[in-house]
């Protein structure tokens, strides 16, 4: 068995992500009575796919696709492809960008959460009809959900490495020798 | 060389098996690992249930004497009129009982109802639905009606050992005939998504042309009764307005549903009884 934390970076990362998914439920519960919605899981893709090494992240992706599909009534499978091309996107563009600048992290996120946004909307219009009531519902929980991301998925980042360093696990450390 | 060009689609590589594998796994083993995660989240929003009911209670607590005996006093007078509503109830249930016998007439369905706290709450651009804390475990039927005291609720999707999924009654794929009261004319009513910071609406549709609606005088829309699931008479929501369809042989409107499907704690789930004869 390997003892070497780095290995498990994948399952620590996705335990929390996972914990994430199931508190962002309860905030939305919350969120029902004043009609809004958060969606964040560009912030959940984007992650591993620019700081954990490639079959490490594929891990991830697969399996909180799985989880976040069983939770939220989606068939399961609808969210793997989707969120691992969105993750093979963001890999090949780590080489090509300054990703230790906190805004370039932002912009990424912000685009990969739109993005998957965008798919679900499509999905849940294909399935109901299209309104103008559902188009304004959605456009209005796409733009809070982006400015809260704008506003926090820089710390967010933060304290994923933090949970991660609290395993010994350095993102740098472990990201030499993947490229 | 090659080697490089190999890193470079490694990726792709990677990503193609992993959906080749998704594809060729059998729906059984999906059908497993989808009900092994889903019962993996269901007690975390179970949990998060019970602590917003020890929300509510400490809140309670911290409530003046003044108003919860206010709230007490105003409880027992509700309770004096209900307590009279159900010897009303029981005396028109005698009569039914007795007409039923005089002419042969077979027995209106009778349900058995299932209280149950809601766990969660999905009402947004891609899901209408809630769940609730009781599932297999209490014996809940799918396609079960759900109401509340305001009325229809939604209706049984699925159930999961020991959570429930309901559609709500705001939910596209809720479609069921409703009558106005006073009125015999099944007409039809269709859930829809609401814009933001507005009460929640339906449709309704195939309204015969000789039905009036005012704003000053709205209708109540209620079950029919047709099609088997809701029992007849359960409020829907109320009609302010009728319009013209487009062929010009119905009308059709817009039906306001309760603010408070927003915000329930807590649906009755009908269950349905075998007829006593």
């Amino acid at each position: 068995m390997d003892k070497n934390p780095e290995a498990y970076q994948w399952l620590i990362l996705f335990l929390l992500q996972a914990v994430a998914i199931m508190l962002l439920s309860q905030l939305n519960q919350s969120l029902t009575t004043v009609s809004l919605f958060l969606f964040i899981n560009g912030l959940f893709i984007t992650f591993p796919g620019l700081f954990l090494p490639l079959g490490q992240g594929v891990a991830v992706v697969v399996l909180l696709s799985i989880f976040y599909d069983s939770g939220e009534s989606w068939k399961l499978g609808t969210s793997l492809i989707p969120n691992l091309a969105l993750f093979a996107f963001v890999y090949y563009l780590r080489n090509r960008i300054r990703y230790d600048r906190r805004s370039v992290i932002k912009h990424i996120i912000l685009l990969v959460n739109s993005v998957l946004f965008f798919y679900y909307t499509v999905l849940a219009g294909i399935r109901w009809e299209v309104t103008s009531p559902f188009v304004f519902l959605n456009l209005v929980h796409l733009l809070v959900s982006q400015l809260v991301l704008l506003a926090v998925s820089g710390g967010l980042i933060t304290f994923q490495k933090d949970v991660l360093r609290m395993f010994r696990i350095d993102i740098g450390t472990s990201l030499r020798g993947t490229k | 060389m090659p080697k490089e060009r190999n890193q470079k689609f490694k990726p792709l590589i990677l990503l193609g098996s992993v959906l080749l594998i998704w594809i060729i796994v059998p729906p059984f083993f999906k059908k497993f690992t989808e009900n092994f995660f889903y019962e993996f989240q269901a007690p975390a929003w179970i949990v998060g249930s019970f602590v917003r009911d020890v929300q509510k209670f400490w809140t309670g607590r911290l409530e003046s004497k003044r108003d919860l005996i206010e709230e007490g006093r105003d409880l027992a007078r509700l309770n004096a009129t209900l307590q009279y509503q159900v010897q009303e109830l029981e005396a028109y249930k005698a009569q039914i009982d007795r007409l039923e016998a005089l002419f042969n007439l077979p027995s209106l369905p009778t349900y058995q109802v299932e209280i149950g706290r809601i766990a969660r709450r999905d009402t947004n651009g891609w899901w209408q639905e809630i769940v609730v804390r009781k599932g297999k475990n209490f014996g809940i039927p799918e396609g079960a009606p759900v109401v509340f005291g305001g009325g229809v609720v939604g209706k049984v999707r699925e159930v999961k050992q020991t959570t429930t999924i309901i559609d709500l009654i705001t939910s596209p794929n809720i479609r069921l005939a409703a009558v106005f009261e006073g009125d015999k004319r099944p007409v039809l009513y269709q859930g829809t998504i609401s814009g933001p910071f507005v009460s929640p609406k339906g449709n309704v549709e195939k309204v015969p042309t000789d039905i009036q609606i005012s704003r000053d005088h709205p209708r109540r829309l209620v079950t029919s009764g047709l099609g088997g699931v809701f029992p007849p008479g359960l409020t829907i929501g109320w009609v302010r307005r009728l319009d013209a369809s487009s062929d010009g042989l119905f009308q059709s409107g817009v039906v306001e549903l309760s603010n408070d499907l927003n915000a329930l704690r807590e649906v009755a789930i009908l269950k349905s009884l075998e007829s006593d004869g």
